[in-house]
């Protein structure tokens, strides 16, 4: 009897050794940090957050800690343009595959800071340093602050449907076509139509409906805010739709490759 | 003696770990009008036990331990509505102008449901299958089973009077089901059909209406 328990527990310890053996000769992955480049166009609101997606291979990175983070700079490729962010909160959102690895999600959320004009900077980078001087730098696309004066306000139409689509059959992280419905408030003439404040995009009006396109470009673009140029009653009317997230993307590692940035940081 | 009564007792956990209990309706349903973009395709649901059991032979072969899974339907693209995000009510006579926020709680990324045999024991808690067929389709599906906490959005908008503004949510994915089999030491544990749907995009809608 004493020999079998013997027997059974050497068996159970060879088990253990061979099981430690395995775990420790595992190959250690590199850690791994994505960002994706994205179009960013926003309106200042009181209370407006900007926010940027950022995946890593690591569930429990040290930086997705926000007490791990003494401050961070929205920075230029060239240094050219560099303010600092205040930080609100970082948020666990999901985790996708990307060329078998698991990558975690988190969004990074920071006040829109308030500005003296619109600004807009072309390769923009989030430089992260954390309180043990480690620095991060992801790149992020493109980011436009605007200031308007009356955000959300409806002078000439009451929006009354508000959605967005991507190209058809395609699963490309960017939108195409932006459809508001409407009820109008006032005649008016529809004579520019923005989501920068700058590029005016091609649009038709049919049916209380405005189609507004939007060009193709190489960053992804989930959410913006319109900028709609009329001219009513005599007069040049702005009438601005606040940022609104047309949609969020679950896959995007594995359907949008070329809108992702790998940052080794070991 | 004793190492024959342990066999028993191990054999009986076993038959033990076969009982099905009851669950809450799983997490497909909370999707409304979940529709295949190709009409052929169908929900494991819609599978008679009788049309299921054809296909058990090509998981029935015993092996070691865990799972054969034989795959009815492949990452097909579906289209799903969900009930309405939020709604806010202006019934007095003045405009609102406010900085809406929308929150959206827990939506799921990826959604699980079983049928017969798996329904019952393996869709248990609704995060997702357990006993490990997550980690054995998933693999097939190059997806994993998570949850996301929430995601916020705020908005500046005019609701008039007497009108409802409604967020909606809508999306696009891909359903995968077929018919699995769970072994234990050569011994099958579980045998039925699955389902799951991988989430790719959701879409938001406002829409105003008046009262």
């Amino acid at each position: 009897m004493t020999k079998k328990i013997l027997f059974i527990i050497s068996g159970l310890l060879v088990l253990g050794a061979i099981i430690a053996v395995i775990v420790t000769n595992k190959p250690r992955t590199s850690d791994k940090i994505i960002t994706i480049s994205s179009e960013n166009n926003f309106v200042y609101t009181e209370s407006k957050r900007i926010s940027f997606k950022v995946y890593s291979n690591k569930l429990k990175h040290k930086m997705h800690f926000a007490n791990n983070i003494s401050h961070v700079y929205l920075v230029a490729s060239d240094e050219s343009q560099r303010f600092e962010l205040e930080l609100v909160n970082i948020s666990y959102s999901h985790s996708e595959k990307y060329l078998k690895d698991d990558y975690y999600c988190y969004v990074y959320s920071f006040m829109m800071p308030r500005l003296e004009a619109n600004l807009l900077v072309e390769d923009a980078h989030l430089e992260i340093t954390l309180v043990n001087s480690i620095k991060y730098l992801l790149p992020v696309g493109e980011f436009k602050f605007l200031y308007y004066q009356e955000v959300g306000l409806e002078p000439v139409l009451s929006i009354n449907g508000l959605y967005g689509y991507k190209q058809q059959n395609s699963e490309y992280a960017r939108l195409a076509k932006i459809i508001i419905e409407y009820e109008k408030k006032t005649d008016f003439k529809l004579e520019q139509v923005s989501i920068d404040g700058s590029n005016n995009l091609q649009f038709i009006i049919d049916n209380n409906q405005i189609e507004i396109e939007i060009p193709y470009r190489q960053l992804s673009l989930s959410q913006a805010p319109i900028i709609l140029t009329f001219s009513a009653e005599g007069k040049s009317v702005v009438q601005v739709v606040d940022n609104f997230q047309f949609f969020s993307d679950y896959q995007i590692l594995s359907t949008s490759g070329d809108l992702i940035n790998v940052v080794a940081t070991d | 003696m004793i190492m024959k009564k342990l066999m028993i007792l191990f054999i009986l956990i076993l038959l033990a770990i076969n009982i099905k209990v009851n669950v809450n309706a799983s997490l497909i349903d909370d999707f409304q009008e979940i529709t295949f973009e190709n009409s052929k395709h169908r929900h494991i649901t819609s599978y008679k036990e009788t049309e299921l059991k054809k296909h058990y032979p090509k998981v029935t072969k015993r092996t070691f331990w865990g799972w054969r899974t034989y795959e009815l339907n492949k990452s097909m693209p579906v289209h799903f509505r969900k009930t309405t995000l939020l709604s806010i009510s202006n019934r007095g006579t003045t405009p609102i102008y406010k900085e809406q926020t929308t929150k959206m709680e827990k939506t799921q990324k990826y959604a699980v449901s079983g049928t017969y045999g798996l329904g019952a024991t393996v869709g248990g808690n609704v995060k997702g299958f357990k006993l490990g067929l997550d980690r054995k389709i998933s693999i097939k599906a190059d997806a994993t089973i998570t949850v996301s906490q929430l995601e916020t959005e705020t908005m500046k908008i005019t609701i008039d009077p007497m009108t409802v503004l409604n967020y909606y949510i809508e999306g696009t994915g891909r359903i995968t089901n077929g018919v699995g089999a769970r072994y234990i030491f050569f011994v099958r544990t579980h045998l039925g059909g699955y389902e799951y749907l991988n989430i790719t995009s959701l879409y938001f809608r406002m829409e105003k209406k008046r009262l």
